[in-house]
């Protein structure tokens, strides 16, 4: 299961709260396109915190 | 004895030692930690592996899995004069272990359409039979998981072993459409009990298993950390209310990909503790590690004074 993040570079993995970057060269990434891909959707975001809003 | 030089046989010098190929230099061996003495994760300590799960990275660039049961895993001290070896605990109702290492293709590329030599060191005190078989990947450094795996096999075959470590070794002919990276994996099958040690992993060209090469451990060290590194964030400054603060820590070697950032421990202790409201520390790319504070209330911040934040960033295969 995956949370996405206000972040457009990463996902958070919620089994470990791993931070997984939207590198296609990452295989944690490449298992969530695959769970991606077979009809699942990630939870939406929470609310920006100030850090992650001026996060660039 | 002399030495000696002959057309068929090669050189024999006067150890009685024999070359009868090419010598190889340094950095022979594609495996990375074959000797298991770098262990970033668990530092020596026991490791659960959960029957069934995923692969679970142990040592640095090795792997296990098990199925039936979960068993345990850990760097232990070597048989002279291996400072290490890894081993596993069998467990009543296992039915498999197995334990695996993955090379990128920009270090095995060249082995394509050529011979390598794959040997190790193994003891059983239970089994006899332990199962190697090499993989390439169906894209370049992309081996899929335990459950969806995307490889095509190599080759396999067995070593009769005994419950006293022994060198054994096998010749593979890699394929020249493997030039996607390569996959070596032990297997065994129902460790119901006693243990299973391997050290010593190599796997280099050439028709020849020569002996282990045994690199320094700065070198060793540097090579896994392009796969895995841990990094202690630490810090004191100043921030103004409603704003952020944004550190970046170099990696010590540049990642094989940008990781996947786990904080082990945030917990530390910080003065102002209402200037931070939230702390954000992941990777920013394959080089850089970073963290973001936002600020509550303007003045000093100290983080992690004594007990810093402790994160781990994977870029394994």
């Amino acid at each position: 299961m995956y949370k996405l993040k206000n972040d457009p570079r990463c996902v958070i993995r919620i089994q470990d709260n791993a931070f997984i970057p939207f590198d296609s060269a990452n295989t944690d990434y490449q298992v969530y396109l695959k769970w991606v891909s077979e009809g699942n959707e990630p939870l939406p975001a929470d609310e920006p915190t100030p850090a992650e809003e001026t996060n660039i | 004895m002399p030495i000696t030089f002959n057309a068929t046989s090669g050189i024999t010098f006067n150890d009685g030692s024999t070359q009868n190929t090419r010598p190889a230099v340094g950095f022979r061996n594609r495996i990375i930690n074959g000797d298991m003495r770098i262990d970033q994760r668990n530092a020596g300590a026991s490791q659960t592996f959960t029957a069934a799960a995923a692969l679970a990275y142990s040592v640095d660039r090795f792997y296990g899995y098990c199925t039936g049961a979960n068993v345990t895993g850990q760097r232990v001290a070597g048989t002279t004069p291996n400072e290490f070896a890894y081993r596993f605990t069998g467990a009543a109702s296992v039915t498999a272990i197995g334990f695996g290492t993955r090379l990128e293709a920009t270090n095995t590329i060249d082995l394509a359409g050529s011979t390598a030599t794959l040997s190790v060191q193994l003891a059983n005190s239970l089994l006899t039979s332990v199962t190697w078989t090499a993989y390439y990947a169906s894209t370049a450094d992309a081996f899929g998981t335990l459950a969806s795996p995307t490889r095509t096999q190599i080759a396999t075959g067995t070593f009769t072993v005994t419950s006293t470590l022994t060198t054994y070794s096998a010749q593979i002919s890699v394929p020249s459409a493997a030039t996607t990276g390569i996959e070596i994996v032990f297997t065994v099958g129902a460790q119901t009990s006693g243990t299973w040690t391997i050290d010593n992993v190599q796997l280099e060209a050439g028709s020849t298993a020569t002996e282990f090469e045994r690199r320094p451990i700065g070198t060793e060290l540097a090579l896994c950390q392009r796969y895995y590194t841990r990094l202690e964030w630490q810090f004191i400054g100043y921030g103004s209310g409603g704003g952020s603060v944004r550190i970046l820590l170099p990696f010590k070697q540049e990642m094989r990909a940008t990781p996947t950032s786990i904080v082990v421990t945030q917990n530390p202790d910080y003065s102002n503790s209402s200037s931070f409201t939230s702390t954000a520390l992941a990777a920013a790319s394959t080089s850089v590690a970073q963290a973001t504070v936002s600020v509550g209330a303007t003045g000093q911040l100290s983080y992690g004074n004594t007990t810093p934040a402790l994160v781990t960033y994977s870029a394994e295969l």
